[in-house]
């Protein structure tokens, strides 16, 4: 048969790139789907995840758990709007006795706009729910619509469309399945392992779902070669973790095209057991299915081609059978340590042989699968000592158990250096052996900061390091201080990598001035201001000591003038007389109020005035008493 | 606030993304190099250690970069970040722990990684001083479908049936495209104790009131914002007083403090730059202008006896002046007689 010719053909391309899909929709997939499916169906946010809910449920062979509900809701969204109606009809038709009436001028209106000069969206659309209503359509009229809005606007989603709807109508197929190659060869090839179209798993779906429904109603193979459709198929399956519900549903939609149509079936050859095998766990189960993680449909054989170290290229399996597993059918297995392979990464090479050969399974050939044989590791010849760094005295090594510390804190000094000296070997073979991870890491105790260090082997495969303390020093930011010496040894191959503190060493060395960074989103310090201290004043009792003194004399000359009996008799009644003593007892009060209240100004222009009278006053008064003077005289 | 950017690479990112990396402060690890960590790793691991678990504790403490502290540890593929620990703007908000090393998982470690231990960076942020934000994860799987969903099982240790990827990639996207962790200031006020609107100039030594009010955007909405942790300053080039800002009520913040017996030019200056929140500048101007020659103290007891001098000898003129004119000589021969 022709197909089995072209399997073999592709069997070899496929070996060379090792095209299988790897993984598969398993049972935490499965459930992780319906919850969002289910969610989607509880929530009713909007009539398009609805839809898709709806059509997701049906198609991973689950039931909504609220049809009744989801139904009143469908029937609530209808409008005129082909798209909308489509969504309403699709989903009521997906769900069981979700049966719906529509008002004849709906109808109508549907049979109109897929009759009119519509777009291939629009035509896809409305023909698809006046099909889901129940209604027949004239397949002659809408083939030619089709044509003609294909000629329009033929982007891969709109031949997504055609496909999809050229496989509901009767008669002449050819102009729609001889698109199918157009399509197919738009798509974008990634890593030379997928296929997919830009815009993701949506369109990458519908495009091919169409295509194989349409090659289906048709009876005649798509132009999609087997090649194509594993990278198709990859493509959608490694998308498995998609979140958005119209991308789950176009998911499982293709991945279950892939799995029921009648020209491909993807095998998927994965593993089901840890690909880190190990003395404990020796045996490697290998699992063949189809995309769903349903078994293939006929019994088949499963062959280890090749098992091939990665370092060397060194051939240790070939052409070994696996042994069907008891307990699940898809299930085999091999005990790959049977011919002591040794520790390392091996592409192990997997084909599967039908019982009955089978046209439509593609990529069962030239699986492969990456494995890694583990082993154990032990530290030998672990030394560590301290020794100057001018190296004039021999170091003082001191040996420590592998999982014990030693009792003793070193000590080393800017003129020492810390060395350290240590063999892995493989458990298995008892030879020294090569660890991707070999580091020392010093952590400081009391800041926790550390220090890695690459221990390098040297041609005998012995690790040795030598830690300059000076060299330390110098580094900012490393302080001096005790500091726990740890082993870290680890490698992809080594089962037991480990973590190991085998000593605690003192570092000592003047730290300096080492500042630790600012932190700038720390708060900072408070300021207080200082205030200028007032200056010292004397006692309150020296000022009025000294105040008692400065009136002193004026009290002494009130009582001396007292004693000898002082007398005003010839102060004359005059108006001049009284005024002038007013004027001077005016002019001195105002200066108390000068000095209490009033300013220059105001003080003058009183002063003027008050002056004035005070001087005519004053000039009268006197006047008149030198005039009595003389007189007397 | 434009220009904040989310940028995920892997282990084998284009120069772009170097370029873009370098000028943010951080450097990705060269090509091919991965982060590997033979303790920490996932079982689902496709054999060379590089899918690593990060653990929740390994975050930068600070909840509005990374969200409410989950347990769920982090599922982390990807090439290592070296970081700039001398450029204060960088935070590292996930590290790697001390076993972890970014190098080639396929040669031989011959030259020293990068990036070693609790150094190797796996998400970097910068907030840069315009408040723009970057968030670089050497690993764009961090951020897939596969990794939100997936489960959790260190070799060798717990198992979580889902990542902290989702939670944390959430947190991290409101915080890089400013929706978490943004902060404002506004309607200061100014006075002197004991009166509400701000004086044209203060005199040293006024007792000064000053309130701001501080809101967090949350959930699109601007909500009083609390801390216990704000201060102003008042400042003339240095600044000359530092004292926190108590909050309340609402989202007022307010002190008192006196102003410095130093005149000339300051500032209200209010700087609140948290981890994680955008910084907060505010500055008001004043001044602050000595006595005046009627403000400083009069009656001062240490000068009553230049008070009572000047008094005694305007009262001894006035009495003396007095008798002195008038006084009438007794005829002196009674007294003789």
């Amino acid at each position: 048969m022709n197909g089995i010719q072209l399997c073999l053909v592709l069997g070899l391309v496929v070996c060379s790139l090792g095209l299988t899909p790897n993984t598969f929709l398993n049972s935490d997939d499965f459930k992780r789907l319906e919850e969002l499916f289910q969610g989607h169906l509880t929530a009713k946010k909007d009539l398009q995840s609805v839809h898709y809910a709806a059509l997701g449920v049906k198609v991973i062979g689950k039931v909504a758990s609220n049809a009744q509900d989801v139904c009143k809701y469908l029937k609530s969204q209808v409008t005129q709007e082909p798209t909308d109606l489509y969504y309403v009809a699709k989903a009521a038709a997906a769900l069981p006795g979700c049966k719906l009436t529509m008002p004849a001028d709906v109808v109508q209106n549907l049979q109109k706009s897929a009759s009119d000069k519509a777009t291939v969206s629009e035509l896809y659309h409305s023909t698809g729910a006046l099909l889901a209503l129940g209604n027949t359509i004239n397949s002659k009229t809408i083939s030619q619509t089709l044509q003609v809005a294909l000629k329009k606007d033929d982007s891969v989603l709109n031949l997504g469309y055609a496909f999809h709807l050229a496989a509901e109508l009767d008669g002449d197929l050819t102009p729609f399945l001889d698109r199918v190659e157009d399509a197919v060869v738009q798509a974008d090839e990634v890593d030379h392992k997928y296929l997919q179209y830009e815009g993701g798993v949506g369109i990458t779906s519908t495009v091919v779902t169409g295509a194989y429904r349409l090659a289906e109603k048709a009876n005649k193979r798509p132009a999609i070669t087997d090649e194509q459709a594993v990278k198709f198929a990859n493509y959608l399956v490694n998308r498995k973790a998609i979140q958005s519900v119209k991308g789950a549903y176009h998911l499982v939609n293709g991945l279950t095209m892939f799995c029921t149509n009648k020209f491909h079936l993807p095998a998927v050859v994965s593993l089901a057991s840890s690909a880190a095998l190990s003395s404990a766990k020796p045996k490697l189960t290998v699992q063949v299915t189809d995309l769903l993680g349903r078994p293939l449909p006929h019994d088949i054989t499963l062959l280890a081609e090749s098992a091939t170290r990665q370092e060397d290229d060194a051939v240790v399996v070939s052409k070994s059978p696996f042994t069907p597993s008891k307990s699940d059918k898809s299930q085999f297995e091999l005990d790959m340590l049977a011919s002591t392979p040794g520790r390392g990464f091996y592409r192990l090479v997997v084909s599967a042989k039908p019982s009955k050969p089978d046209a439509r399974l593609i990529g069962n050939t030239g699986a492969e699968l990456r494995v890694k044989v583990l082993t154990q590791m032990s530290l030998e010849n672990v030394e560590l000592g301290v020794t100057d760094s001018d190296q004039t005295s021999a170091p003082r090594m001191n040996t420590v158990v592998q999982h014990s510390k030693l009792a003793t804190v070193l000590e080393a000094d800017v003129h020492q250096k810390l060395v350290l000296k240590f063999t892995i070997l493989d458990k298995q073979t008892k030879k020294p052996m090569r660890c991707h991870q070999a580091f020392v890491r010093l952590e400081h105790q009391k800041t926790g900061r550390e220090l890695i260090f690459v221990a390098e082997p040297d041609n005998s495969l012995v690790y040795k390091l030598d830690v300059s303390v000076d060299a330390q020093a110098k580094k900012p930011g490393v302080r001096a201080g005790k500091y726990a010496v740890q082993l870290m040894i680890g490698d992809p191959v080594v089962d037991n990598a480990l973590a190991w503190t085998l000593a605690d060493v003192v570092l000592q060395f003047p730290d300096g001035d080492k500042a630790d960074p600012v932190d700038i989103y720390a708060p900072k310090p408070e300021i207080k201001h200082t205030f200028r201290e007032p200056e010292p004043r004397p006692a309150a009792v020296i000022s009025s000591v000294f105040t008692g003194l400065v009136l002193a004399p004026l009290l002494v000359m009130l009582i001396l003038w007292a004693r000898v009996g002082i007398n005003v008799r010839q102060f004359p009644i005059s108006l001049s007389a009284i005024g002038f003593l007013a004027g001077i007892g005016a002019i001195f009060a105002l200066y108390v109020g000068f000095w209490l209240q009033l300013n220059m100004f105001t003080t003058v222009k009183y002063l003027f005035g008050i002056g004035v009278v005070t001087f005519l006053c004053g000039h009268d008064t006197l006047a008149r008493l030198a005039a009595k003077r003389k007189q007397k005289v | 606030m434009l220009g904040n950017l989310l940028v995920a690479g892997s282990a084998n990112s284009a120069d772009v993304l170097r370029e873009i990396a370098s000028e943010v402060g951080f450097e990705l690890d060269e090509e091919g190099a991965s982060v590997i960590d033979h303790l920490n790793y996932d079982v689902k691991d496709e054999g060379q250690h590089t899918l690593v678990v990060a653990e929740p504790e390994n975050l930068v403490k600070a909840v509005p970069i990374v969200g409410k502290p989950g347990t769920a540890p982090l599922l982390y593929q990807g090439t290592g970040i070296l970081t700039d620990r001398e450029n204060p703007l960088v935070i590292e908000v996930l590290t790697a722990s001390s076993s972890a090393y970014s190098y080639n998982p396929d040669s031989h470690v011959t030259e020293f990684p990068h990036a070693v231990g609790k150094s190797t960076v796996l998400i970097a942020a910068l907030q840069a001083r315009n408040n723009a934000r970057v968030v670089f994860s050497g690993s764009l799987d961090f951020f897939s479908d596969k990794f939100f969903t997936s489960a959790v099982h260190k070799a060798g240790g717990r198992q979580f049936l889902k990542s902290g990827n989702e939670a944390l990639a959430t947190a991290l996207s409101k915080w890089v495209f400013h929706e978490t962790g943004v902060l404002r200031a506004g309607n200061v006020k100014h006075h002197k104790k004991g009166e509400t609107q701000p004086p044209s100039e203060y005199t040293v030594t006024d007792q000064v009131v000053y309130s701001v009010e501080l809101e967090e955007l949350i959930a699109d909405q601007w909500e009083p914002f609390t801390a216990s942790d704000v201060q102003l300053e008042f400042v003339r080039i240095d600044p000359f007083v530092r004292t926190a800002l108590k909050p309340g009520p609402g989202s007022m913040y307010s002190t008192e403090f006196k102003v410095p017996d130093v005149y000339g030019v300051f500032q209200f200056k209010l700087e609140y730059q948290r981890l994680g929140y955008t910084r907060i500048y505010s500055t008001t101007q004043v001044s602050v202008r000595p006595l005046l020659h009627t403000q400083y103290e009069r009656f001062i007891p240490s000068a009553f006896p230049y008070y009572a001098s000047a008094f005694s000898m305007m009262v001894s003129c006035f009495i003396f002046s007095f008798v002195f004119i008038h006084f009438k000589e007794e005829p002196a021969k009674s007294k003789a007689e």
